[in-house]
């Protein structure tokens, strides 16, 4: 679950109920696709239950002016009736009483207006309304507002809206936006200097960078590369401060996505970032891949480093406990990547090095395949050398096995007679 | 941990709908919590609707609001 993903949510059902989103605390738990779906059942529920009586208004409406209907929206209805009123007002009618009503007023509604029950208004208001409306709820910070018409606006609207709105507060607002597929239309209309220029902005205010991850994360894997080759195309300091942003928020799970959609010259530059060499950073990392099944984002990083990282990266995997090790080996088998990790393995210090052979050595049999290739390839028989006296038996024999299936038993040390 | 029946009642009923799993598989007095919050919300709102439109007669020319009132509440007990 994306703990970004999750607070939007939360956020977007504390305001639909207007309460604090604190009071939502035992939805901690809950999926944010689940919490999403429950807002949505609570605004038909809503909607549902009161449509006879919103019917009843329209049909009163119907006997006045429309000059008559805005002071009544302004004066007396206020803004969060109007609202739930517009969803069932004759288009024509609602676009003539939008025109009318100041445009802070109109900010106001669009808090509780819902954009499902509203389309077809919303679509009818003109272009240089919308524009001032979300002037004014960019000038508010009213970014969960703001991200709920993404959906419903035509694209054309959007990119007027876009003009009107600072790098940050279109970070903001891509944060909750209800579609994300929809964020790669807009984003395919914004020239690449401006999107340069949003990640640049987050990584001048780092509070953003959470708000640019969740981005990255949300969008297809096409994009999230794009994304991430332009920020490593940038200063260094550019991603060096999202890896700050990402230990500092706990967010490795987006990080290493993005690195593993960035080109092979970025990925380059990613782990060979000043920041990636403190070991506990680079722990941190390994954690979290382990936590949230990472290894086969994380393990290219391995062929991508320099020895001297590479050395500093099997220190940091010292904090990584037998089972997590085994998870390595899993991946590493699944995805082909034994290379990289005997290449770890390789760079670790001589105990720990013989200690990780020997876990290696517990896993089944269908995992070490594949070993017994990549040993052959990376010269590195003298890893289960050095560790074959204190293998046990029942690894000896798995390794023997799979030796024997890839034609190389003869690379394996003989045992005492 | 699944809630009660009669919790996951009050929370379907507020939503007038079989609630997402993750959200019906919370303990009870998370389920009954949350329901309370949701009805509670509607409440209020339903209660700021019906005084705002009481409000909103007022501002109307006198011979318009008999008939706007019959459009609003066509029977007595019918407004919400």
């Amino acid at each position: 679950m994306s703990q970004l993903a999750h607070q939007a949510e939360i956020l977007k059902l504390a305001r639909f109920l207007d309460v604090a989103p604190e009071q939502l605390d035992m939805l901690d738990p809950v999926p944010s696709d689940a919490i999403r779906r429950l807002r949505e059942q609570a605004t038909e529920q809503f909607f549902a239950s009161d449509e006879a009586f919103f019917r009843r208004v329209v049909s009163a409406s119907r006997l006045l002016p429309i000059s008559l209907l805005t002071v009544v929206a302004e004066k007396v209805l206020g803004p969060m009736l109007s609202a739930r009123v517009a969803g069932q007002m004759d288009v024509d009618r609602g676009v003539g009483i939008a025109e009318r009503l100041p445009t802070d007023f109109l900010a106001t509604l669009c808090l509780s207006l819902d954009p499902k029950h509203t389309r077809d208004l919303i679509r009818a208001m003109p272009e240089a309304r919308i524009r001032d409306v979300a002037r004014e709820l960019a000038a508010r910070e009213e970014y969960v507002t703001m991200a709920r018409f993404v959906d419903i606006l035509d694209a054309r609207v959007i990119a007027a809206v876009i003009e009107e709105i600072d790098n940050a507060g279109l970070l903001h607002s891509a944060f909750f936006a209800e579609n994300r597929a929809r964020l790669e239309e807009i984003m395919a209309q914004l020239p690449e200097a401006r999107l340069k220029l949003i990640i640049e902005t987050a990584a001048d205010n780092a509070e953003l960078w959470p708000d640019a991850l969740s981005l990255m994360e949300h969008v297809g894997e096409q994009w999230r590369g794009r994304l991430g080759d332009m920020a490593a195309e940038l200063d260094p300091s550019v991603l060096t401060s999202m890896i700050v942003a990402v230990r500092d928020n706990a967010l490795w799970s987006v990080a290493l996505a993005v690195f593993a959609c960035m080109s092979e010259a970025s990925q380059r530059r990613f782990v060979a970032l000043e920041i990636l060499q403190d070991r506990d950073v680079l722990a941190d990392a390994m954690t979290a891949a382990d936590r949230e099944q990472l290894w086969p984002q994380v393990l290219p990083m391995i062929g991508f480093m320099e020895a001297p990282a590479r050395s500093r990266v099997a220190q940091a995997a010292e904090a990584l406990d037998g089972e997590q090790m085994l998870h390595v080996a899993e991946a590493a088998s699944t995805n082909d990547q034994w290379p990289q990790l005997l290449q770890l393995i390789s760079a670790m210090p001589g105990g720990y090095q013989s200690q990780t052979v020997n876990l290696l050595g517990m896993a089944p049999e269908r995992t070490l395949q594949g070993l017994p290739e990549a040993l052959e390839a990376e010269h590195a028989w003298d890893l289960i050398a050095g560790a074959w006296p204190t293998l046990t038996d029942g690894a000896r024999k798995r390794l023997r096995s799979v030796a024997k299936g890839a034609g190389l038993t003869g690379r394996l040390p003989t045992d005492p007679a | 941990m699944t809630g009660s029946g009669k919790t996951e009642a009050a929370l379907r009923s507020a939503v007038g709908a079989e609630p997402p799993t993750p959200v019906a598989e919370l303990d009870a007095a998370s389920q009954r919590a949350l329901a309370e919050l949701i009805a509670d919300s509607r409440q209020r709102q339903q209660q700021q609707l019906q005084k705002a439109l009481e409000d909103a007669l007022g501002y109307l020319p006198r011979l318009l609001r008999a008939p706007v009132r019959r459009a609003l509440f066509p029977k007595r007990g019918d407004g919400k």
